[in-house]
């Protein structure tokens, strides 16, 4: 194809130029060309009309001068509201909060493990787990400025009232948050440039600080749910008390817990992703090995996640009995039918993927026939659990029943049976878990046959007193009925810690086969995958239930929203929005995936084949 | 192997799941919550109207049907108007039900944990006339309502609690003509369906006129647990026993 002439070019340039100026000139000159038109009078004198707007514009920069200041309460947030803009921008601070603050955790034991047995495939691993943590941090800080200003943009009032109580914590908070980016990247940046153990410092150290972080802004968050430290009118008396609120433990031991959980899950999804992606048995194995810890944390996070969620919420009925009883039997009680549902799918994919894990491990098949039973006891506990005490029902349906409740289904919906149901569901997962880890595994101490007796009584013990309790709870007053949920929890407690202290004396020496790491079906690393999309959005729900119990209240009790956005929305809508939430938050975590798995990448510069031009190929560094 | 690329297999997953889980968020009951407003309350509506407005209260802002909605937990209403009369010796039953209002604390029936919420502060917050509206839909659970706007109670500048401040309503025939306010317990436990409280009535039980000179205390108490009869004394809790105990040592036949 024949090029234009230089020539050619250059004079249409120069005509685009002067059509450019040409037509800015006529813009500024064309009150003058167009004189015949204007309202301006030839003889320089004012129309009427032109002068009651100029007495207009003086009249109001006169009242301009002397308008008093007055404090905007709310801004409205275009389309959606403030409301709903402000909890997707909180709810994905947390959601990337929660990531960066959990593998850390983890990454850091799993680097310690290293070090002291000399694998180097544990500090491969841990750094593997760090790669993720660089894009997610700065989105973390990212959403998190971002909620600051839309609060002191839609807010202001009630955020000034925050400032008022908690400003000493501000400081600190900054500094830790400092130190926090500090210790991240040289950690991250540090790796194999600093001796073992000053790395390892550094790792604990994020994790301190991290923590430190986060028990500041659970202070602020629980201090609206559950005040203290201020007045009956708001104020503030003691700063402590304000920041030692009834909540504010709890939510700090159920945060780390879920966190845990939490990152270990979407860790876990990552290397479900590069597994799935691998073009190897190499990658297979590792990134299979890296899913498999991801969700032994989340597993780990998982079992004694509803206990920390118990304590919680009896914090919640100690601070205010209306509170707690707007939480379980009034707004939102049907919201922990949904969340029912979501850990009913979390026990059972959890489980899956640990049954599905036995096939590269050769000699669990002799714990293939108990697999089923372990379904069957999980779909059982998983259907209680999800049942509501009343059922949505016609006059005529009710009038059959003989209530709201159905008569035999009714008595499964209740306190005992849900309790029952939960610490069965835990028990059968840890049995799970354990015949996992025995899965590679044949005792060879001489007491092997009693150690596994004793470990058939504990559980046997646990689940008698879980459902005896159960039982009972039936026939007693309320309050000895609650009493009962603490030895049910109890003993789930301690047969989980005794059995795991024999299983692990029991193991010692014991006869081991190699665990074929890749060599699980690709249908686990969907498990994996459907792990963190379901607690991505349970994290949402509880979020939304946390905050949405203080109702049309900014700080409960005290401090009163009269936004337009003062209602508690149906749990159809929250779902909505919590659902958005999961998907944008998915959309930017798969950035970070992307971006991790471009990282340790280079460009491999092909020697040039004849008549080709030189291609950059990306090839893995490992 | 599929030929779908990994990336928009997630995608689908992703997709599928988060739409489940928000069908089972529309599947459950659907119900928005409004903030709840300050009712105004003319002063000259009539018992029965204020008692339909603290229906509205009680089911709504009051939030008190969230606790009290026939749960073994949270003590059931349902006939509170005839026994709040003497559930306090000495307290006539608006006595017991602002002081169970402003202060449920001060007295708890047993079997039941302290916490109800002081309804006139907030998180509830009602004001001293939906208060009295509640008052008067709680007299219709087994009696009448008696109340009015100008009720005065120990909380709104009327005489403390006990000082006989307020007629009582009770609604059983068994109580005898101007019979004591104390003996409300007796009639909410029907026992007056076959003991007579004053000395005239003959009825198939022993009269309870002066049963407080005839048995001591603790005879009252072994007469009542080892009761015969289709009676419904063994639903009753042991602070309610001793209620009776107290309401009885008290009738010693002197009018």
């Amino acid at each position: 194809m024949n090029r234009p002439p230089v020539w050619l070019i250059g004079l249409g340039v120069v005509a685009f130029v002067a059509a450019v100026i040409g037509a800015g000139w006529l813009a500024v000159n064309f009150d003058e060309k167009l004189s015949f038109k204007s309202p301006v009078r030839g003889d320089g004198s004012w129309t009427p009309r032109e002068q009651a707007v100029e007495d207009q514009a003086a009249a109001q920069a006169e009242a301009d001068l002397t308008k008093p200041y007055q404090e905007e309460e709310y801004r409205a947030f275009p389309r959606v509201g403030s409301r709903v803009a402000i909890w997707v921008v909180a709810q994905l601070h947390l959601l990337f909060a929660a990531f960066v603050l959990a593998v850390p955790m983890f990454a850091v034991a799993i680097e310690a493990i290293g070090l002291k047995t000399g694998d180097p495939r544990y500090d491969k691993l841990a750094y593997e787990f760090t790669k993720l943590l660089s894009v997610s941090f700065s989105l973390t800080a990212t959403f998190g400025a971002g909620l600051t200003f839309m609060l002191i943009a839609l807010y202001p009032k009630f955020t000034n009232y925050l400032m008022h109580v908690f400003s000493p914590t501000f400081l600190p908070y900054v500094l830790l948050f400092f130190a926090e980016a500090g210790f991240l990247y040289t950690y991250y940046y540090g790796w194999g440039k600093f001796g073992p153990k000053t790395h390892l410092f550094l790792g604990i150290m994020l994790n301190v600080v991290g923590t430190g972080i986060m028990v500041i802004a659970n202070a602020w968050l629980t201090f609206m749910m559950t005040p203290s430290g201020i007045s009956e009118t708001g104020a503030l008396i003691s700063t402590w008390e304000a920041v030692a609120n009834y909540t504010w433990m709890p939510i700090n031991i159920h945060r780390v817990i879920a966190n845990l959980a939490y990152g270990g899950s979407v860790a876990a999804a990552y290397a479900a992703y590069q597994f799935l992606k691998a073009r190897d048995d190499a990658e297979r194995a590792h990134y299979d090995w890296m899913g498999y810890i991801g969700n032994f944390v989340a597993i780990v996070g998982l079992l004694p996640l509803p206990f920390a969620g118990y304590w919680l919420a009896s914090e919640i009925y100690a601070f205010s009995q209306t509170m707690g009883l707007t939480m379980m039997g009034g707004a939102f009680s049907w919201l922990f039918i949904i969340q029912a549902v979501l850990i009913g799918n979390l026990f059972l994919f959890a489980n899956w993927y640990l049954w599905l894990g036995m096939g590269r491990i050769p000699g669990a098949e002799r714990f293939r026939s108990v697999i089923k039973y372990l379904l069957i006891v999980i779909t059982v506990c998983f259907a209680v659990w999800a049942t509501p005490r009343s059922i949505i029902s016609t006059v005529e349906e009710v009038q059959a029943m003989g209530g709201s409740s159905h008569p035999v289904l009714g008595y499964l919906g209740v306190m005992s049976a849900k309790n029952t149901a939960v610490n069965i569901l835990i028990l059968t997962t840890f049995l799970s878990f354990l015949l996992y880890r025995r899965s590679g595994q044949s005792p060879t101490v001489k007491w092997a046959k009693t150690g596994n007796r004793i470990q058939f009584a504990i559980f046997a013990a646990a689940t008698v007193t879980v459902i005896g309790y159960g039982i009972a709870g039936y026939f007693v007053d309320a309050a000895t009925r609650i009493g009962f949920s603490r030895p049910q929890v109890g003993s789930v407690l301690l047969a989980m810690i005794l059995v795991t202290a024999l299983d692990v004396a029991m193991m010692r020496g014991a006869r081991k086969t190699d665990t074929q790491w890749g060599k699980i079906s690709p249908l686990s690393q969907y498990a994996l995958i459907a792990l963190a999309v379901t607690f991505t959005w349970l994290m949402g729900l509880m979020g939304y239930v946390r905050s949405g119990l203080r109702q049309h209240w900014h700080v409960y009790g005290v401090i009163r929203d009269t936004s337009v956005d003062a209602f508690t929305p149906t749990l159809g809508f929250a779902t909505k929005v919590v659902s958005v939430t999961v998907l944008i938050f998915f959309a930017l975590i798969g950035f970070v995936f992307w971006l991790a798995g471009l990282s340790g990448k280079k460009a491999v510069v092909k020697a040039p084949a004849e008549g080709h031009e030189p291609a950059a190929e990306l090839g893995a560094a490992h | 192997m599929s030929k779908i690329p990994i990336t928009l297999q997630l995608v689908v997953l992703t997709l599928a799941l988060t739409g489940f889980y928000t069908m089972v968020g529309q599947a459950v009951p659907q119900k928005e919550v409004a903030a709840p407003v300050v009712i105004e309350i003319a002063r000259d509506v009539s018992s029965e109207e204020m008692a339909e407005i603290g229906r509205g209260i009680y089911e709504g802002k009051g939030i008190c049907y969230t606790c009290h909605a026939n749960t073994s937990r949270y003590p059931d209403l349902q006939g509170i108007a005839t026994r709040a009369a003497g559930r306090i010796p000495g307290y006539s039953a608006l006595d017991y039900m602002t002081e169970t209002l402003y202060q449920p604390d001060a007295y708890l029936v047993e079997g039941f944990n302290p916490g109800m919420p002081v309804v006139n502060k907030p998180p509830i917050g009602l004001t001293d006339d939906e208060i009295l509206t509640v008052i008067a839909y709680l007299q219709t659970l087994g009696g009448t309502p008696t109340v009015t706007m100008e009720t005065k109670h120990a909380y709104n500048g009327g005489a403390p609690a006990g000082a006989g401040a307020a007629p009582v309503a009770v609604a059983d025939a068994g109580v005898a003509e101007g019979g004591a306010a104390a003996q409300g317990p007796l009639a909410a436990y029907g026992c007056l369906r076959c003991h007579a409280a004053d000395p005239e009535t003959k009825l198939e039980g022993p009269g309870l006129f002066d049963v407080g000179s005839r048995l001591g205390r603790d005879q009252l108490l072994a007469a009542l647990v080892y009761h015969e009869g289709d009676d419904g004394l063994d639903q009753v809790t042991q602070a309610e026993l001793q209620q009776l105990v107290a309401v009885m040592a008290e009738m010693k036949g002197q009018g």
